[in-house]
């Protein structure tokens, strides 16, 4: 089957759709399958090797997910379709770690940190605030899907601007533009 | 999407190519009077300012801290011949790297076991021996030693010195480096090079990352030679893999970088046969990376990258402008495309940047020796490490030399002279002499293990930790760090290891003279340092006069363990605790697990069990269902083995607090003090338990006593604000806090409890700007939106607070119940309130602990429901 290309808006409903229905089930079936080549790569980027690691993931991403949707006899049309899911998977599977781990710290900052104690640990490194880029996210994609949808691809699945543009059907120097106003945004979102 | 947005979008994108003057004028013309269009576009060009390298890397690369640490091939404990694991040290080049204990030879070593894939065939094997031997040769200072490759139940593993550091990848990430840094470690670096190629070794794979470097500045650099083998080995096994790029090819396939694409040589790129002259090309890309800041050829893609090496001549000039021109024809001469272009021999290149910075040490002498007519600043800029190392020790002898000299005289004076006891003494941090960071853990431990000893003497009054181990290095003026610490005399240590011998020189001085009193070089074995920090305790005590009892005199010459493997292993464990970091805290419960295994009794290995589990807790790693049990397991043997240990009490009292065990939790603070009137830990943690309980006076009273002991602990002067905010007095509470935000503006802590104070003085505007720079320093949390909100609704902004309220009520983050209570509080619904506070009784929510004191609940407490409350939580009286 040719690849056909989709607009925003297709891709958009789409995963709204396989969101509702099944995206609890689907994470958990597919989080066991990439969790080893998710430490991989989390590895990788803490001896500084970066580039191009991560589209393996997506990959692995797109494979499991595959398999699970062939046992459901569910078809799928083109690569994008596969990319912009995987990407969004991605999101998931991150920020729902993220969310796990926050969720063992108790207690507010005079309580969780008795203050004689708060003093003695000594602090991990300020954590990137991923649950937060997610709220974030999510109103911003209720303000404009496409930028939403750029920064799940070229954030959360690595791709780059030529990827996300292909990924999307849309010019390089529209991702490029509205990937810098995202990120813009979002910052300011997490800064206020 | 909104015309608003659309409109948005548009002025921003525009704007965004403007310079700031151009810009007013632009957003004056399109927005006209639109206030809101005009905010949202102005907020977004200020965001675009400072958005940095904000989601620069994946999402992946910002969270793979959560991810790490739980995999692993070998278990800790396990043997590999004479290898014993102690721990997992990361992933390295091209496997999972091991710290272990060579038993034989009593040492520390790194051992990286190589991938199943690479130690099956028996030619292959014999191979990669042969020329790991050649690898293994290599003895230089900058070039971390492989010991041997060796090979257990068909597994291949190297085993190399341990090297402590950071990766020079590491260090480029945060810092930049001037000059003369750079000079040093590329002269290092080259240095390196020409030796091993000198023996013919190359080592093909030379970026950041595989150099290490320690505080001292000195290099080394790793995996020299692995390249090499590892590319042998698979030609071997693959049989017809023809070219270098075929064998980079099969590297990567098996997840080893061989030869990383950015700091590649374009020969190398290409597949072309090697020689040195490729490793004098990642050494310039390297060079220029220092001097820059930037990765030369690191490209969005992998084909960009390699076309950039190929084909990318950077212009030097302009992109090294502030580079002396000699460093940049160095540079220009290492990158050169055609090899026969570039420096021929790392030697030469070597030559080349020793004169580039004679040059630039000559120029800098010059311009200073007209500027100051000093000579005494110029003098460390000649000659580099090697030479300031060498006038390290010359100076040390000379002091030494002194010493002697000062020891006769004074020593007849001290010893026959009767003097009174001296009562108040810090030991300063040893000093590792030996230039090996890797022992950083002994001269610290040691000096900590003395401390810890002379605590117990309730007549002596010993400086804590945190204070005397901000003075670490040489000491010019013993008397100023006396009157800052507020001793009377000051011990100081140096320690080195050589193989299996340790030597350790310490002596006292008397700060009121500035006398000597007492000097000893202890020139031990290595497996003898439980016994001489032991000797030295018992020392320093009888030279300060003191009169022990006998149960004092069994105390400081108490045996902690008399295992000397494991006391190392537990030193080693105290080491990385402190450091921090999840991943740290985490190997070092498993040295105390190892040091527990060699001596099951060693109950101070239990305390720091507890201490590493419930560190995991605070910092949210581990789950505190999981992590307190464990906590007070650890801590409750450490009590059977041994009830006299203060920091068991101390650990005890805050376990029992934390399940509202009040009485209970009393009891064993004060123990912990009866049995160490110097463990300012301990005066701290009853401190706020007393202001918990509403004991305000006695709290200051403790408070006070900790700082006696810990004075230049700037968390202490916070604690003292805390007590005073719960205790109700707010100006003077806003005093202190301000102080200690002064010395140390990062507390996070204490611009929280600035803001407090602000809201009940009703100054809500500083109320809030305590806030924000509290959320600068840690990020928004949901406590700092609960008291962000509490700050609108108490000011009269109602509308702010229930927007905050909303966001509350929909973030997926934890939201403390009893806190968010003190927002409904302040909103005036004191029904939710209670039922928050209910809720948090039945989660045993820590914040409970301040219900009685706490002001964002003085609306609550005439009601019958907060008395039962109180009563429950066991502070009604």
């Amino acid at each position: 089957m040719p690849e056909t290309t989709h607009s925003s808006k297709e891709i958009t409903e789409m995963l709204r759709d396989w969101s509702e229905q099944r995206r609890g089930e689907i994470l958990e079936a597919i989080v066991p399958l990439v969790y080893e080549e998710l430490h991989r790569q989390a590895h990788r980027y803490l001896r500084r090797e970066r580039k191009n690691h991560t589209l393996q993931t997506t990959a692995l991403i797109n494979e499991a997910y595959l398999k699970l949707i062939e046992q459901k006899n569910v078809r799928f049309e083109s690569r994008t379709h596969f990319f912009a899911i995987a990407a969004n998977l991605m999101r998931e599977i991150l920020v729902d770690h993220a969310r796990t781990k926050h969720r063992l710290k108790r207690g507010g900052v005079k309580s969780d940190l008795p203050l004689e104690e708060a003093m003695l640990v000594a602090a991990d490194e300020k954590d990137f605030d991923l649950i937060a880029l997610d709220e974030a996210l999510t109103r911003l994609g209720k303000i404009d899907e496409q930028q939403a949808r750029i920064v799940e691809l070229k954030f959360f699945a690595d791709l780059t601007l030529q990827e996300t543009a292909d990924v999307l059907g849309i010019s390089t120097a529209t991702v490029k533009r509205d990937w810098t106003m995202a990120k813009v945004w979002l910052h300011r979102e997490l800064t206020k | 999407m909104s015309a608003q947005w659309q409109k948005v979008k548009e002025i921003l994108q525009s704007a965004l190519e403007l310079s700031s003057y151009e810009r007013e004028q632009f957003l004056d013309k399109v927005c006209g009077d639109d206030k809101s269009l005009r905010r949202e576009v102005e907020t977004l060009l200020a965001s675009s300012e400072n958005v940095g390298s904000f989601m620069e890397q994946p999402a992946i690369g910002e969270v793979a801290e959560m991810f790490v640490g739980t995999e692993k091939n070998l278990q800790i404990g396990e043997s590999l011949n004479h290898y014993r694991i102690l721990s997992h040290l990361g992933a390295g080049g091209m496997g999972e790297v091991y710290l272990a204990e060579d038993t034989k030879l009593n040492r520390f070593v790194a051992l990286k076991l190589l991938p199943q894939s690479l130690s099956s065939d028996q030619d292959a094997n014999r191979l990669l021996l042969r020329e790991a031997q050649a690898a293994a040769t290599l003895d230089h200072p900058h070039i971390c030693q492989i010991h041997e490759i060796a090979e257990m139940d068909g597994r291949s593993f190297i085993v190399m010195q341990f090297c402590e550091g950071e990766t020079l990848a590491e260090k480029l990430e945060r810092e930049t480096f001037n000059l003369r840094e750079t000079l040093d470690l590329a002269i290092q670096i080259a240095d390196a090079l020409a030796n091993a190629h000198s023996n013919h070794v190359i080592h093909r794979d030379i970026k950041p990352a595989n150099i290490i470097v320690n505080k001292q500045g000195q290099a080394k650099i790793l995996d020299f030679g692995l390249a090499t083998i590892i590319a042998e080995k698979l030609n071997l096994e693959s049989g017809n893999v023809e070219s270098e790029a075929e064998t980079a090819q099969l590297l990567s396939a098996a997840n080893m970088i061989i030869g990383t694409a950015p700091y590649m040589s374009p020969e190398q790129v290409c597949g072309k046969p090697l020689d040195a002259r490729t490793d004098i090309f990642s050494l310039g890309v390297l060079l220029y990376e220092m001097l820059s800041g930037k990765q030369l050829f690191n490209r969005e893609s992998h084909a960009e990258t390699i076309s950039a090496v190929l084909n990318y001549e950077p212009p030097i000039a302009k992109t090294l402008v502030d580079t002396p021109t000699k460093l940049q024809r160095i540079v220009r001469k290492s990158l050169a495309k055609d090899k026969e272009k570039r420096y021929q021999t790392a030697k030469d290149l070597l030559v080349d940047l020793k004169d580039a910075r004679q040059e630039i040490q000559n120029a800098k002498a010059k311009t200073q020796i007209l500027k100051a007519n000093s000579t005494a600043e110029i003098k460390p800029l000649e000659g580099g490490t090697q030479n300031l190392y060498k006038r390290r020790k010359f100076a040390a002898l000379a002091a030494l030399a002194t010493f002697v000299v000062a020891l006769a005289v004074v020593g007849y004076f001290a010893y026959f002279a009767s003097r009174p006891p001296i009562t108040s003494v810090a030991v300063l941090p040893f000093q590792n002499a030996s230039g090996d960071a890797s022992l950083d853990y002994l001269s610290d431990g040691l000096s900590e293990s003395v401390i810890d000893r002379l605590s117990q003497l309730p007549q002596l009054k010993v400086i804590a930790r945190s204070s005397s181990f901000k003075y670490r290095g040489e000491i010019t003026d013993v008397q100023d760090v006396a009157n800052k610490l507020g001793v009377r005399a000051i011990v100081m240590g140096k320690v080195d290891q050589r193989g299996d011998n340790l030597s350790i020189r310490v002596e006292m001085v008397d700060a009121s003279n500035n006398k000597q009193l007492w000097g000893e070089q202890y020139n031990r074995k290595a497996a003898d340092a439980l016994a001489v920090q032991q000797e030295i305790a018992q020392t320093v005590s009888e030279e300060l006069r003191l009169k022990l009892t006998e149960a004092q005199e069994q105390q400081i010459t108490k045996q902690f363990t008399n295992n000397p493997q494991a006391y190392r292993i537990y030193l080693n464990g105290v080491f990385l605790r402190r450091k921090g970091g999840t991943e740290n805290v985490k190997k070092s419960l498993e040295y105390q697990n190892q040091a527990l295994a060699l001596d099951p009794n060693f109950a101070l290995a239990y305390t720091e069990v507890a201490r590493g589990y419930n560190n995991l807790v605070l910092n949210g790693v581990l789950d505190p269902k999981e992590g307190k049990p464990k906590a007070r397991a650890a801590i409750e043997k450490a009590l059977e083995l041994d009830e006299t240990l203060a920091e068991v009490h101390l650990a005890l009292a805050r376990i029992k607090r934390d399940e509202l065990d009040w009485m209970g939790a009393e009891r064993d603070y004060k123990r912990a003090i009866e049995l160490n009137l110097n463990l300012a830990d301990a005066y701290q943690a009853y401190s706020v338990y007393l202001v918990q309980v509403g004991r305000t006076d006695e709290a200051l009273t403790e408070i006070e006593r900790a700082q006696e002991l810990d004075p230049l602990r700037i968390a202490l002067k916070t604690t003292e604000g805390n007590i005073l905010y719960f205790g109700r007095r707010y100006d003077e509470a806003i005093q202190k806090l301000q102080d200690a935000v002064e010395k140390e503006p990062d507390n996070t802590i204490s611009h929280y409890y600035l803001g407090y104070a602000y809201i009940a003085k009703g100054q809500y505007a500083e109320a809030i700007s305590s806030f924000q720079l509290a959320i600068k320093i840690n990020g928004e949390t949901t406590s700092t939106l609960i008291y962000l909100g509490q700050t609108y609704a108490k000011s009269g902004k109602r509308d702010e607070a229930l927007v905050i309220l909303n966001k509350l009520k929909t973030t997926e983050k934890y939201v403390s119940p009893a806190e968010l209570a003190i927002l409904y509080t302040a909103l005036g619904d004191k029904e939710k309130a209670l039922e928050l506070l209910e809720q948090a009784y039945a989660a045993r929510d820590l914040q409970l602990q301040f219900l009685k004191v706490e002001p964002g609940y003085d609306a609550l407490r005439e009601d019958p429901r907060f008395q039962d409350l109180l009563r429950h939580v066991g502070l009604a009286q």
